[in-house]
């Protein structure tokens, strides 16, 4: 199945997308924001204690898997380029500084805080969930894309019939070099083009036939956000702002290329421990 | 009340009118079934009933369509939602949304339907459609009477007075067709909803209907009840008794393809369960069954797209699960349910060279294989015709060209009489036994009992992961007239 939201019923699955959606959004933002090993360690386990409460820590996994590949050319580029003073030891022409290693950490941290925090989105929010939450901004691009998180399973199906339909008529996709393949799979454009240019006109007619367009709509989940939810908005919010003020008095930037280590204050931990409280609400879930 | 007044239609491009000075009148509660052949206009009329037709399409209008008094061509199709619902043939391009629930209330947020009204409409259809069990399901793993189900209950929930329906049924199951006919006439009576039914089936809905139209060539040639309207039918072609073309006299030889104790599960949940079969020279066999039942998946194990998890195939000696699909293709073909995935290059010529290229065949050869394969699917005026320009039936006879040019000693089709009309499918049954005669082997599969008891020489049934053999006799029963005709 091409659908990757995970239908559980976990605490977090059963929290209006609203407040979900706000929370990662807070990530995200602290995912560019900040650069301290320590804060961006704290922070990305916090996502991943979510993640095991949501119950989707594997498929999580099986994303970060792939973000740990692009982590990989992100150390080796920055070890390799990145000049430092410190320098840990040296092979051949390239010396190794603890700078640019720092440097690497923290990018990768980066990364895999802002792959976890989509992982939530994309496994614990239902999708018609999350367009219908976007759908207050903008309901025909909306639509559009909700038609295509539906269609992306049928047009998949149809790209499957065809190449069926071409092996039956003696294309070759598995076997013969690289560009053989890629020819033989060529073919399954056009079909592939034409029967998605029927399906979109089937689709606009029966759209259309459903009043798509005909005046003022209503929305059937217009669910008001209880006292709970509105408090863990707000709190998602309030830790953005505070990030963002306390970002700019220097906690959670640390400058590793130039020099900056591990020297941390009480208030830092005050800072990250008002972090980690304005973030955890959402452990709380929903549910009755 | 939908009134058509004088209606003649062209579409944008095309050299003569589809519908021509058409009148008729469709009142409130009625139940209208609308047949004739492929291309007499009986979509074109359904769409201008709405104003699809000429809002959606251009072309040239003239004469009137009123809907409650309000003229089609003044209102946009979707003001009319409220009015008159659709349901399309193919459900797959009719759901919108991503599961059931949201499904449902699609239509009914389009026409500005209070929260608590759509909130009060959605429990009362599902439960009366029995969605509730799938309400959040991902629509597009619902099966196809499931899909139409859901596309039905959601115009409904729109409360239209009148509901079109374009050959709602054509891709389910016997069962399942039934069912959803028995449940339009429910809605017939219980609501009151005007059903306004476009059916090729004959055998499946003439006992539903009130009353009947008959269109031919863009006009209505008889409107009046099934009994006033059945002499026209047969005179048109569209209904006649059956006529067994072939005896089902067991046949002696060699196995062709061999299929022994086949197994296949998808995700986890087993399909086929120690499926045996054997194909011999200038058979004609058919395999029926439930929608889910696992057909296609049976099928597609004996040309190697799918491989058996437990079980072997062998076709000509060869182990079908050792090699590629492409490279038996020219001892068997395979036709899926769709023929438009054959269909893309820019004449009927160039898509057979494609085949005949991919399968190696001298070049020398192509003529004459060409030439053979149009004049057996009466397709030889078509040669450099754009596939896509054809009517349904022609377009299923070029998919079956695409493959037939490779003269393969298998034929297996999935579902071949799909969307046909009466006289497409007498004529692609009458090419099959043509080419069964010249010693082909067809394997198909079929929901039609008709297409079984005038041209199958075997009947199976897939039923919980086997196959049963069947009787002809007990196809023919089903097909019968009197079935036909609800006279039962």
């Amino acid at each position: 199945m091409f659908f990757p939201y995970k239908g559980t019923a976990s605490r977090i699955h059963l929290l209006d997308a609203r407040p979900k959606i706000a929370f990662v959004l807070a990530v995200f933002i602290f995912s560019i924001l900040l650069s301290d090993i320590l804060y961006l360690s704290a922070l990305f386990v916090l996502v991943l204690v979510i993640s095991i409460s949501a119950h989707t820590l594997k498929s999580t996994w099986s994303l970060l898997r792939y973000a740990l590949y692009v982590a990989i050319f992100v150390v080796i580029f920055n070890v390799l380029l990145s000049s430092g003073r410190h320098v840990l030891f040296v092979i051949g022409p390239i010396a190794i500084t603890s700078e640019s290693v720092l440097f690497s950490i923290s990018m990768c941290l980066r990364l895999f805080l802002a792959v976890s925090a989509f992982a939530l989105l994309t496994f614990a929010i239902h999708p018609d969930e999350a367009l219908r939450t976007m759908s207050r901004v903008g309901y025909k691009t909306t639509t559009a894309l909700s038609l295509s998180t539906r269609m992306y399973p049928t047009i998949a199906n149809d790209s499957r019939n065809i190449m069926d339909s071409m092996r039956a008529r003696g294309v070759e996709f598995d076997q013969g070099g690289f560009l053989k393949k890629v020819k033989a799979r060529a073919n399954v454009v056009m079909p592939l083009l034409f029967n998605s240019l029927d399906r979109s006109v089937a689709i606009a007619e029966a759209m259309e036939t459903r009043g798509f367009g005909a005046g003022k709509r209503t929305n059937y989940s217009e669910s008001r956000l209880n006292r709970r939810q509105k408090m863990m908005i707000a709190s998602f919010v309030l830790s953005i702002v505070f990030g963002i003020s306390l970002f700019v008095l220097g906690y959670g930037n640390a400058d590793y290329l130039n020099g900056a280590g591990f020297h941390y204050g009480v208030d830092d931990f005050l800072v990250l421990a008002a972090y980690v409280i304005l973030l955890s609400p959402i452990l709380a879930g929903g549910g009755k | 009340m939908i009134s058509v007044e004088r209606l003649t239609f062209t579409y944008s491009g095309a050299d003569r009118p589809v519908i021509e000075e058409l009148s008729t009148e469709i009142r409130e509660g009625e139940f209208v079934l609308i047949v004739g052949k492929s291309g007499c206009g009986k979509s074109t009329l359904c769409r201008a009933l709405n104003g699809l037709i000429p809002s959606f399409y251009g072309g040239q209008f003239s004469g009137r369509v009123l809907v409650d008094g309000r003229d089609t061509r003044q209102t946009a199709p979707s003001k009319f939602a409220d009015v008159i619902g659709m349901v399309f043939q193919d459900p797959e391009n009719q759901l919108v949304m991503t599961n059931v629930e949201n499904e449902m209330v699609f239509g009914m947020e389009n026409l500005g339907v209070p929260v608590r009204e759509m909130k009060e409409r959605v429990v009362q259809y599902a439960d009366y459609f029995d969605l509730r069990r799938f309400f959040h399901r991902f629509i597009p793993e619902l099966s196809g009477g499931e899909k139409q189900k859901v596309a039905l209950g959601s115009v409904l929930a729109m409360k239209p007075k009148y509901i079109i329906l374009d050959e709602p049924t054509s891709q389910l199951d016997a069962e399942n067709a039934a069912l959803f006919l028995e449940f339009l006439t429910k809605l017939n009576r219980e609501f009151g909803v005007g059903i306004i039914l476009v059916e090729h089936r004959l055998e499946r809905c003439l006992r539903y209907a009130d009353r009947v139209i008959v269109m031919d060539d863009g006009r209505i040639v008889a409107d009046g009840s099934k009994d006033e309207v059945v002499p026209v039918l047969r005179r048109q072609g569209l209904l006649g008794d059956i006529i067994r073309a072939v005896s089902a006299t067991a046949l002696d030889g060699e196995p062709l393809l061999t299929a022994r104790n086949i197994h296949f599960s998808y995700d986890h949940t087993p399909l086929l369960e120690g499926v045996d079969l054997v194909l011999k020279k200038s058979e004609l066999v058919a395999i029926t069954g439930a929608n889910g039942s696992g057909k296609s998946t049976l099928i597609k194990q004996l040309n190697g797209l799918l491989k058996p998890q437990k079980g072997s195939v062998t076709l000509l000696g060869t182990e079908v699960s050792s090699v590629t699909t492409a490279s038996i293709a020219k001892e068997i073909g395979y036709m899926g349910q769709n023929p438009n995935d054959y269909l893309f290059e820019e004449t009927i010529e160039k898509e057979l060279e494609f085949t005949l290229s991919n399968l190696g065949i001298d070049a020398n050869e192509w003529n004459e294989r060409i030439e053979w394969t149009l004049s057996v699917l009466d397709l030889s005026g078509c040669r450099k015709t754009f596939p896509r320009d054809l009517s349904c039936g022609q377009r299923e006879r070029t998919a079956l060209a695409t493959i037939l040019v490779g003269r393969p000693q298998i034929l297996v089709l999935d579902e071949p009489t799909r969307g046909l009309d009466y006289w497409s499918k007498n004529k692609l049954g009458a090419v099959l036994e043509d080419l069964r005669r010249q010693g082909m082997t067809i394997l198909l599969i079929t929901h039609d009992y008709r297409f079984i008891a005038e041209h199958a020489t075997r009947v199976l049934r897939l039923k919980d992961g086997k196959l049963h053999g069947t009787s002809i006799d007990q196809m023919i029963f089903l097909a019968s007239e009197n079935a036909v005709t609800g006279d039962v």
